[in-house]
């Protein structure tokens, strides 16, 4: 029987080898713990797409200029992004954070999405919303833009999240979750373009007749942060100071969306610091 | 019958030409092996199977499908048929008897056991389809060759370290190239960044197969990095792995590179230092400071204190 236990032996080996490695990475995603309660009226703090800590995650509260993380994910998936965009009397006329767009100028959609992610520009927001929009109703591309976001919110089940604008001014009608936001974040970042605008801690942007504008990322963590590749800022007096962090080292990343958070830098990187100290506690 | 006899019975059959490769020479001859299995009125053909077996006599006491709980009686040989009775205890108890005979191209049997107060009747023909070489194809070379299939593709693996290290090593032919493996690895461990990188990536089993190679043990190890940290400047490592060492350094720590491990391990002048360059200062503020790093460890810290505090009133502690 020697022969039959060798085979036995062998086949034991390899089924072990098959085994090995296979750490608590299958462990269950557990539900996150509010660990944090102070850092803002609503929260979630995820690694790896695994939820840490969150806390309201469910609540419905303003969004501020998060709203534009889907404005530029409809636009993209839209596509055509060399085309080249007049600038509305809408968009000029916008009101709060811009670039300077003036009405009649032509700028490419690619230009004015990086424009609304980076600096969180409401004119060139609203620009690429007005022309996405227009193809579908020239009469109002603005509302027509709206319904395609929400339309795309309920697509990704963002069942907390509704749009009334495009670019995130308050309205009582606007409204989202940490959650939701969160899952939103993710889409996001599944387009390479939103992925690399997100990161870029200044742009520059030229309009069809040579005017150049720059202007610098609004999301702070980018400069110092080890790591930060975005993602999202945003700040309305209804809303307050809103964030969606995205941080990435080792191989890992966290996400980070706060609501409301008046410490929102400092607690940021407090919170992305501590969630990377698990990594290393559960490999320890 | 339950049936794990019916399978046991059917293994053994299968078997009994490899029972038969005790002896072992260097090439056999090729068998295509079928089985039937009655009891109860019912019949049940097996699926034929290949096998290669040594030379040997397909009708001897060693071919007899059987386990080793079993005796085997009577048994005779007559010319080119033989018979015997078997009587097997314990888990698999049953009684039979059992006749074989080698024929021109293969061989024949059959057994008729009582299992629980059921006859089954078993047979089983092997023809003989070709020769094979025994040395390469018999169980117990596949069982080999598998065998070194596997220490050959886990040789770089640390963690598989028990594979051939040890008592009860699988590969333990293989003990000094996977020791020199694990000696290229983690060679450097001494140097505090790769010691940190390994221990992220290996956790303890790197320094498992490091002691069973006779390279030290992790604390030996550590204490030379650590000695190495300290004289580099590295007092991040020092706070993590060596934190001992560490109320030596709080006086001359340089708040710009070592944040993180003045707020972790020199409370009194994180103190001193966070109430004058960080409290009450925006982030975006910072932007030039050299203290920036330094304020982003303390945010740290009063953020794991917060939640700390939160965490010991409760769910509803500070809403």
């Amino acid at each position: 029987m020697h022969a039959s236990r060798t085979f036995a032996r062998a086949c034991a080996l390899v089924l072990g080898l098959a085994c090995a490695g296979s750490r608590s990475s299958m462990a269950a995603a557990d539900a996150p713990t509010d660990a944090y309660p102070d850092v803002a009226a609503a929260y979630w703090v995820e690694l790896d797409g695994r939820p840490l800590w969150a806390g309201r995650a469910d609540a419905r509260l303003p969004m501020a200029s998060l709203a534009k993380l889907m404005a530029v994910l409809v636009a993209v998936e839209q596509g055509d992004l060399d085309a080249w965009v007049e600038v509305s009397a809408g968009a000029a006329a916008e009101t709060g954070t811009r670039i300077g767009l003036r009405r009649g100028e032509h700028v490419t959609r690619r230009d004015l999405l990086l424009a609304a992610m980076v600096r969180s520009a409401n004119d060139a927001c609203r620009a690429l919303a007005d022309d996405v929009g227009a193809a579908v109703d020239a009469g109002d591309p603005a509302g027509a833009f709206v319904a395609r976001m929400n339309a795309r919110a309920a697509e990704l089940g963002l069942s907390d999240t509704h749009y009334a604008n495009p670019c995130g001014h308050d309205d009582p009608a606007q409204h989202t979750s940490a959650r939701d936001l969160a899952v939103l974040s993710r889409a996001v970042l599944a387009e390479p373009v939103l992925a690399d605008a997100a990161q870029r801690r200044e742009i520059r942007i030229a309009t069809a007749r040579g005017r150049i504008l720059s202007a610098r990322s609004t999301n702070a963590l980018l400069t110092d942060l080890p790591g930060a590749r975005g993602l999202k800022t945003g700040t309305t007096p209804a809303a307050g100071r809103c964030l969606v962090a995205i941080v990435e080292r080792d191989g890992h990343r966290v996400l980070a969306v706060l609501l409301h958070a008046p410490e929102r830098w400092w607690d940021s990187v407090g919170l992305v610091e501590l969630a990377f100290e698990t990594v290393a506690a559960s490999i320890r | 019958m339950t049936p794990f006899h019916l399978r046991n019975v059917v293994a053994a059959a299968l078997c009994c030409a490899t029972i038969a490769a005790v002896a072992a020479p260097d090439s056999g001859d090729r068998y295509r092996v079928t089985t039937k299995m009655q009891m109860a009125g019912m019949s049940m053909p097996g699926k034929p199977v290949e096998v290669c077996t040594a030379h040997a006599k397909p009708v001897s006491e060693q071919a007899i499908p059987k386990d080793k709980d079993c005796d085997v009686q009577n048994f005779r040989i007559d010319g080119s048929k033989a018979s015997y009775h078997i009587v097997c205890t314990g888990k698999n108890a049953m009684t039979g008897d059992g006749e074989m005979e080698t024929l021109a191209d293969g061989y024949r049997g059959s057994m008729k056991a009582q299992v629980q107060g059921q006859q089954i009747t078993m047979s089983y023909e092997g023809q003989r389809i070709g020769g094979c070489d025994y040395a390469s194809e018999s169980p117990e070379a596949m069982g080999k060759a598998m065998t070194a299939q596997a220490c050959e593709a886990q040789l770089g693996s640390i963690p598989a370290y028990s594979m051939y290290v040890g008592p009860k090593a699988a590969c333990p032919t293989y003990k000094e190239k996977f020791c020199a493996n694990v000696s290229r690895t983690m060679g450097q461990a001494e140097d505090p960044a790769h010691f940190a990188e390994a221990d992220r990536t290996f956790a303890g089993i790197a320094w498992q197969a490091v002691e069973a190679c006779g390279g030290g043990s992790r604390a030996t190890i550590l204490a030379k990095t650590c000695a190495r940290a300290e004289s580099g400047g590295n007092l991040d490592f020092v706070g993590d792995f060596c934190p001992d060492l560490a109320p030596r350094h709080c006086a001359d720590a340089d708040p710009n590179r070592s944040g993180r491990f003045l707020v972790q391990h020199c409370a009194d002048r994180a103190r001193t230092l966070a109430a004058q360059q960080c409290e009450g200062r925006g982030y975006t503020a910072m932007q030039s400071s050299p203290y920036r790093a330094f304020c982003g460890s303390y945010a740290t810290e009063r953020l794991r204190a917060r939640g700390s505090e939160a965490g010991s009133k409760g769910p509803n502690g500070s809403r």
